[in-house]
C-alpha cells in the first residue's frame, strides 16, 4: 500500500459510482501512507502533531468524498489536493480548537533556532536582547490571536511567526521614529478563513443535522439516493429502491421531502439570523 | 415548479450548463422567488446529505482504525474479484440451465439473455435490520445460497427483501421457489410489483409454462405504461420456440 496502485482518474471514477465501490475506494484511501504522509508533513510544518495529522487525513478524505460526489473536483492531482485541503483543514481546526493552537503556540516556544533568528534580526537593527525577549513573547500571544481570527494560510508556522514578530519591532522602531525595518511586503494581517463564517458553518451543520433526523425514514432515504453521488440514479430507480408505482410518486415525494426539510430549517430563522441569507 | 425548471437547477448545481445559461438562470432567480427557494431546498437537501455522510464516514474511520491495527489493508482489486466471480457464477448457471430444464433450450437462453440480477440496494440505508444486511452481503458476492440461508429467517419480510431473496433463488435456478415470490410480488401493491412480473414471465419462460407466460405476457402488453412493456415487446418478438410446439 505504500505504493500509488490507482491512478488518480481511477479512484476519482470509483468515488462517483457510487455504492461499494465508493466505500472501498474510501477505504484504500485511509490506507493510503503517501497521501497521508504528505498530509501529516502538511499539518507538522504548520505546527500540528501526527495526531492532528491523523484528524485532518480524515478531514480532507470527507472533502474529497464531497466534492467528487458532487461533480466538482477540478484539482491537478490528489497529492495537490491533500496538501492544499490539508492546510485549510488545519487551520479552521485552529480557528476554535484551543488545544490545537496551545499546541502550535509550545512548538514555536521552545524552537530554539528561530528564537535565535528572530533574535538576530532585533540585535542587528537597534534592539537588545531584551527587546528580542519580549518581542518574542508579545509575538506569542499575537500568533495566538491570528490564529483564531483565520489570517494563518497554513504554510510553514515557523515563517508566519517571524514574520509576526518582523512586524512588531518594525512597528515598535516606528513608534519610536528609529531607522525603520524595510517593509518586506509580508503582510499576516489578511484574514484567509472568517471566523464568523466558520462559525455559522458549524452551527448550521449542527442545525441541519437535527433537522433531518426529523424527518420520516422514506425522507431521509429518498433525499439520500437523489443527492448523495450527483446523477447516479434516474428517478425510475429512486422509485424502484423506494418501492413506488413510478417514477413520476418519487418525484413528488423527493419534492415533498426537500420542502420539508427547507421548512424545519426555517422555523429556526428567529435563532440563527443566517438562516434568512440561505 | 414544473421538471424542466428542475433540470435546469439541477445543471446548474452540477456545473452542467454553458456560461451563458449558468449567467440567465441567475438572472432568472434573482427574479424568481419560486425559482430561488427550490434552488436553496436542492443544496440545503445536498447539505443535509453531505452531513450524514460525514457522519458515517467518521464511523467508519473508526472501524478501519481498529481493524487496521490487526488486519491487512484493503485494495480495490476485491471489486473486480467479484465480478470474475459473477461471471463464473453466470456461466455456470448457463450451463446448469441447460442441463436440468425440459423446456427447449432456445427459451432458456432467452430467458438468461433477458434476465439481470437486479443491484443490491446497499446496506447502508440505516434500515438496521442485521439479518437483511448481511443477507446484502451475500448477494452482492454472489453466494445466493448464503443469502437466502440468512434472508429465510426474516419474519415479516418487506417486499424489497422478498424481492431480492427471488432473485437469489432465481440465481441459484430453484426457479419454482423464485416464481412463487416473484407471483405474490405481482399480486401485491408494492413498487416491486411491476419489476416481479417481468421476472415472473422470464421464469415462466425458462420453465416452459406456456399458457402462464401467454397470459401474463399478454396482461403487460395490455399495459403500455408498464415499466417492462418494451421489453416484453422484444421478448415476444423473439424466436421463442415451446416444447409443445415441438410436438
Amino acid at each position: 500500500m505504500n505504493r500509488q496502485r490507482y491512478s488518480d482518474q481511477q479512484l476519482i471514477s470509483s468515488i462517483v459510482k457510487g455504492g461499494e465501490e465508493r466505500n472501498q475506494t474510501i477505504e484504500y484511501l485511509f490506507h493510503h501512507d503517501s497521501f497521508q504522509a504528505i498530509v501529516t508533513d502538511t499539518v507538522v510544518n504548520a505546527g500540528g502533531n501526527k495526531d492532528y495529522g491523523k484528524t485532518v487525513f480524515k478531514d480532507c478524505i470527507i472533502q474529497l468524498d464531497k466534492i467528487v460526489r458532487r461533480k466538482k473536483y477540478t484539482f491537478p492531482s490528489l497529492e495537490q489536493f491533500f496538501e492544499q485541503v490539508a492546510k485549510q483543514s488545519w487551520c479552521r481546526m485552529l480557528l476554535t480548537d484551543t488545544t490545537a493552537r496551545d499546541h502550535v503556540i509550545s512548538f514555536l516556544s521552545v524552537d530554539k533556532e528561530l528564537k535565535g533568528k528572530i533574535k538576530s534580526t532585533i540585535v542587528r537593527n537597534s534592539g537588545s536582547e531584551d527587546d528580542a525577549n519580549d518581542i518574542f513573547q508579545n509575538g506569542l500571544l499575537l500568533i495566538n490571536d491570528h490564529l483564531k481570527e483565520g489570517k494563518f494560510r497554513g504554510g510553514a508556522v515557523k515563517g508566519f511567526f517571524y514574520q509576526v514578530c518582523y512586524n512588531l519591532w518594525r512597528n515598535e522602531l516606528k513608534k519610536h521614529k528609529m531607522q525603520p525595518l524595510p517593509d518586506d511586503g509580508m503582510d499576516v494581517s489578511v484574514t484567509f478563513i472568517d471566523p464568523q463564517i466558520e462559525l455559522e458553518r458549524k452551527e448550521r451543520a449542527i442545525l441541519l443535522d437535527q433537522v433531518f433526523q426529523q424527518l420520516g425514514e422514506s425522507c431521509q432515504k429518498i433525499l439520500r439516493l437523489k443527492f448523495l453521488v450527483i446523477d447516479q440514479y434516474t428517478m425510475e430507480e429512486i422509485a424502484v429502491k423506494m418501492g413506488f408505482k413510478n417514477a413520476q410518486i418519487a418525484s413528488n415525494t423527493l419534492s415533498k421531502c426537500r420542502k420539508k426539510l427547507w421548512k424545519l430549517l426555517q422555523e429556526h430563522k428567529s435563532e440563527f439570523s443566517w438562516i434568512s441569507r440561505v | 415548479m414544473d421538471q424542466q425548471s428542475i433540470n435546469i437547477i439541477e445543471a446548474y448545481i452540477n456545473g452542467s450548463l454553458d456560461e451563458e445559461a449558468s449567467k440567465k438562470f441567475e438572472a432568472d432567480m434573482a427574479e424568481d422567488e419560486e425559482l430561488a427557494e427550490v434552488y436553496h431546498e436542492h443544496m440545503l437537501a445536498m447539505d443535509a446529505v453531505d452531513l450524514q455522510e460525514e457522519k458515517e464516514l467518521h464511523e467508519k474511520f473508526d472501524l478501519w482504525e481498529k481493524d487496521g491495527q490487526n488486519t491487512p489493508h484493503r485494495t480495490l482489486w476485491p471489486t473486480y474479484l467479484k465480478i470474475a466471480a459473477a461471471v463464473a457464477l453466470l456461466v455456470s448457471f448457463y450451463f446448469l440451465f441447460f442441463n436440468k430444464n425440459n423446456s427447449p433450450e432456445l427459451n432458456t437462453t432467452l430467458a438468461i439473455e433477458y434476465y439481470i440480477t437486479p443491484e443490491s440496494p446497499g446496506n447502508t440505508m440505516g434500515r438496521g435490520d442485521a439479518l437483511w444486511s448481511d443477507g446484502l452481503i451475500n448477494y452482492e458476492n454472489g453466494t445466493y445460497s448464503e443469502a437466502i440461508q440468512v434472508w429465510e429467517e426474516i419474519e415479516n419480510p418487506s417486499p424489497e427483501m422478498q424481492y431480492f431473496l427471488a432473485h437469489a433463488y432465481f440465481n441459484i435456478k430453484e426457479l419454482m421457489k423464485a416464481s412463487e415470490i416473484f407471483k405474490d410480488l405481482s399480486n401485491g401493491n408494492s413498487a416491486y410489483s411491476f419489476p416481479a412480473e417481468w421476472y415472473l414471465l422470464l421464469t415462466y419462460l425458462a420453465t416452459g409454462e406456456k399458457d402462464n407466460f401467454d397470459q401474463l405476457a399478454t396482461v403487460i402488453l395490455d399495459n403500455q405504461d408498464h415499466p417492462y412493456h418494451q421489453d416484453v415487446v422484444d421478448l415476444t418478438n423473439s424466436n421463442i420456440k415451446w416444447e409443445s410446439d415441438a410436438k
